[in-house]
């Protein structure tokens, strides 16, 4: 059995042979309607980093999106240019984004999955899709005061923005599945903070869980597996995202109660995360030792009764020794796990 | 219900396209100016609490400060130069490598609306700019740095270890963020940390006031 199969047993609710580590298991992908344009001479060559695809871009790098939205990529990820949101009223969002969007049709999503397929062995790994969703863009767009202000005071606008996004990324869902046959597709939207949710359980139900229900609802019906992705303390939501199809939630962070989470829903969701980017381990300049405990005790606690996978959630902050750590002591322990404790 | 107290309901349910109206009928009414301004930031201390507590989420803490500001409009011309009621300015921005700027809004709005004067740096601010920042404004009696990053945690220190440096006086220095810990606060030689923006307001005013 290699990295992948054990991996799909996990997150098919089944017994796995050893607790898989979701970085050896899974290949992230990001199906492109329209390729992300670099702004020409931007970053700063003599720094490179690898993002969470694996690419290798200069640090602080900038590009616009379909959407012209400008980007800047860092070691902690790619984010909006603070300060450049392209909706300034939702109202005129159409006048503000590059709209209409891009004709998918168009797409020529064989050419893609060529060359993808000829840096990824699908044998070897699972393909992950990940999608951006609705919460996310707006945020992308408005900065996120803005956007939770819109959601309250124009929800029919937000709403007619939402519905155009979700079709556009129902379709490209739809379109590209063919050629690339993902075994996941995460639906990401982070709408929550490390203290909570950054609205309402009430405002989420109205204004953005009919776009995740959609989705998932997609997802399901092409054959592959819904994951979630939300970063903070989103577990008011869990029950939800279970009701809607959504079988794994990332990067499941621990400022959620996942040990009672795991207890209440077992396999009905399943955790692909757990580590604390933020705990003993995560903080920079921790030792190895500390950093390999980490490790050993994430799955401690996690591993238990399967169901989970583990992950650093992409987010060693580009430090390479540390990432080496995660990973190395994330097999080492991961592979013993089940064998010494069932 | 007094015209204050309308003033009061308004600015704490984020009526923004209302309280411009009241806030005039309450001067109409006879009242100061600087009771006016006293009652809101009145209204946002109830908002950061019940936003501490949970009882409501940012849309409605954002919503209230907008109607606040609007409040605010109408008054500043009756109030300028009168700073009998600031708590004097406070400067904040977040640190080095860090380019987020969600929290350090949030509590930029919510510290603006306990009576201070916004000095807002923006992101990825290095060390000495708070510095200079701090030397550039007049009566800052407040220096507030955010981070949302484990790995700009150092610059975090670096940050509130050269304001301390600088012997520049006359002002606290408070941190707060998604990975800072009391603890780490403390360490790191701050004067004050807040879990989130509400309790930022009342830990502002605290150390000032």
């Amino acid at each position: 059995m290699n990295e992948k199969e054990n991996y799909l047993k996990v997150i098919n609710g089944e017994k796995a042979e050893w607790v898989p580590n979701f970085f050896n298991a899974a290949a992230l992908c990001v199906p492109m309607a329209y390729p992300d344009t670099v702004i020409p001479n931007s970053g700063n060559p003599d720094k490179k980093i690898v993002d969470i695809f694996g690419n290798i871009r200069n640090d602080r790098e900038r590009y616009t999106n379909y959407l012209g939205v400008e980007y800047t990529v860092t070691i902690d990820g790619s984010m909006p240019t603070p300060g450049k949101h392209i909706i300034t009223d939702i109202t005129k969002w159409r006048e503000q984004v590059n709209y209409p969007f891009p004709d998918i049709d168009k797409v020529n999503f064989e050419e893609q999955a060529a060359g993808y397929f000829s840096i990824v062995n699908r044998d070897e790994k699972a393909v992950v899709f990940m999608e951006e969703s609705v919460f996310f863009i707006l945020m992308n767009t408005m900065g996120v005061a803005e956007a939770l202000c819109a959601m309250v005071e124009e929800p029919d606008a937000v709403h007619d923005f939402f519905k155009e996004l979700t079709d556009f990324a129902d379709k490209k869902i739809r379109s590209s599945f063919s050629y690339f046959k993902p075994e996941v597709i995460v639906i990401a939207d982070d709408v929550a903070t490390s203290l909570d949710l950054f609205m309402s359980p009430k405002i989420y139900t109205e204004m953005i869980e009919p776009y995740h229900r959609l989705l998932a609802k997609t997802i399901l019906e092409l054959g592959a597996i819904p994951e979630m992705h939300c970063c903070g303390k989103c577990e008011k939501l869990v029950p939800k995202w279970i009701d809607m199809g959504y079988k794994i939630w990332q990067p499941a962070q621990p400022v959620n109660d996942l040990v009672s989470i795991k207890e209440k829903y077992g396999d009905e969701i399943i955790l692909n995360g757990g580590w604390d980017t933020s705990g003993k381990g995560g903080l920079p300049g921790d030792s190895e030792d500390v950093v390999r405990a980490s490790v050993r005790e994430t799955i401690d606690l996690l591993a238990p009764g399967y169901g989970y996978v583990f992950w650093d959630g992409g987010m060693t902050g580009g430090d390479v020794k540390k990432f080496e750590w995660t990973a190395d002591e994330a097999n080492k322990y991961g592979k013993a796990f089940y064998q010494k404790n069932n | 219900m007094s015209k204050i107290n309308e003033v009061k309901e308004l600015v704490e349910t984020g009526k923004s396209k209302k309280v411009g109206v009241a806030v005039q009928a309450a001067l109409d009414a006879g009242s100061q100016p600087g009771e006016i301004l006293a009652a809101m930031v009145d209204s946002m201390s109830v908002v950061g609490d019940k936003f501490s507590a949970g009882e409501i989420f940012v849309p409605e803490m954002l919503i209230a400060a907008k109607a606040m500001s609007k409040g605010v409009d109408v008054l500043r011309p009756l109030m300028a130069g009168d700073n009998s009621t600031s708590l004097g300015t406070c400067v904040i921005g977040t640190v080095a490598g860090d380019l987020h700027d969600i929290g350090k809004n949030l509590v930029s709005m919510m510290i603006e609306s306990a009576g201070f004067t916004m000095v807002d740096l923006g992101v990825d601010v290095p060390a000495e700019k708070f510095v200079e920042a701090v030397k550039e404004n007049d009566n800052v009696t407040l220096v507030a740095c955010s981070g949302l990053l484990t790995t700009t945690m150092p610059a975090l220190k670096e940050a509130v270890q050269t304001i301390k440096a600088s012997g520049l006086t006359g002002f606290k220095v408070i941190v707060g963020g998604a990975p800072v810990t009391p603890e780490y606060a403390a360490e790191i030689g701050a004067d004050g940390y807040a879990a989130d923006a509400g309790s930022a307001a009342v830990k502002a005013k605290e150390l000032v006031g």
